[in-house]
């Protein structure tokens, strides 16, 4: 069966407040695509992280500039594609090593684990960044999330096969 | 209301009554800072989501405790918020246990 989503966008103000509203939306693209609990819990952390890097960084918490974020299915992956108004990123976005936690303890506001914490959840990064747009984009890739890692009762109501079981068709 | 605090002697439980430790549960669990004693146990049995936002706020608490010399701990973690946790090191400065465990070794 060919799934019927192929690209759901969704634009926010630049507030922690609507950050929640993606976080609960990537939560519900993971069990329509049949990922595990496990699996669900890293997509929704990655897209947090990276949607917060955006209001924050990219927008400057300027709540009148949106933060676009689009779910995109591809064959056999999802890329999450993060969009801010910010523009010239810095390339160690898609590159951060471990954080040392002695100093980050040294600081009086430790941040920065965000970036890492995204490598470590996503099968890839993509970072496109020039005057006035950042464009950020993680992958998932659908192999990882077969239907029998799913526990019997997570998926809700409505829950569709994982692409696993569905005919491969055009990209969009 | 995001935490509700039980002091015993020498042991602070420290409830985190939200689903969801992130920039805006952030200010309210640091306020946790105030409320150390020898040692903490952060009882996470109710939380949802933890995010950098959440960790750097738990971090705060960390930074807190080694300033006055006291122990962090932490309760009831998922296995998914203990995976995170062990991606950034965190266990080393707050280690699991549980509330019988404490209550075993209070004076």
């Amino acid at each position: 069966m060919m799934t019927e989503m192929n690209d759901i966008e969704i634009n926010i103000p630049s507030d922690h407040v609507f950050e929640r509203i993606v976080r609960d939306s990537a939560v519900v693209v993971a069990r329509y695509l049949g990922f595990a609990e496990e699996r669900t819990a890293d997509l929704q952390l990655a897209v947090s992280e990276a949607v917060t890097n955006a209001i924050e960084h990219g927008n400057k918490g300027r709540i009148d500039v949106k933060v676009g974020v689009h779910f995109l299915l591809q064959h056999d992956r999802l890329a999450v594609r993060v969009i801010d108004q910010g523009g010239n990123a810095p390339a160690d976005l898609t590159h951060q090593p471990a954080p040392h936690m002695e100093e980050k303890l040294a600081e009086d506001s430790p941040r920065g684990l965000g970036i890492f914490l995204i490598q470590q959840l996503v099968d890839g990064v993509e970072l496109h960044s020039g005057e006035g747009r950042t464009e950020f984009t993680m992958w998932f890739n659908l192999k990882e999330t077969p239907a029998e890692e799913i526990p019997p009762a997570a998926p809700g109501p409505g829950a569709h096969p994982p692409p696993g079981d569905e005919q491969s068709g055009e990209e969009t | 209301m995001s935490i509700m605090i039980e002091q015993n002697s020498g042991l602070t439980i420290v409830r985190i009554l939200t689903d969801s430790v992130d920039a805006l549960s952030a200010k309210e669990i640091e306020a946790a800072a105030g409320e150390l004693r020898e040692r903490t146990a952060l009882d996470f049995g109710k939380v949802l989501f933890i995010n950098s936002a959440g960790i750097s706020a738990l971090l705060k608490l960390v930074i807190e405790a080694r300033k006055q010399g006291k122990k962090l701990y932490a309760l009831n973690v998922t296995a998914h918020h203990r995976k995170v946790f062990e991606m950034v090191d965190m266990l080393r400065y707050m280690p699991l246990t549980t509330l019988e465990e404490l209550q075993a070794t209070t004076t």
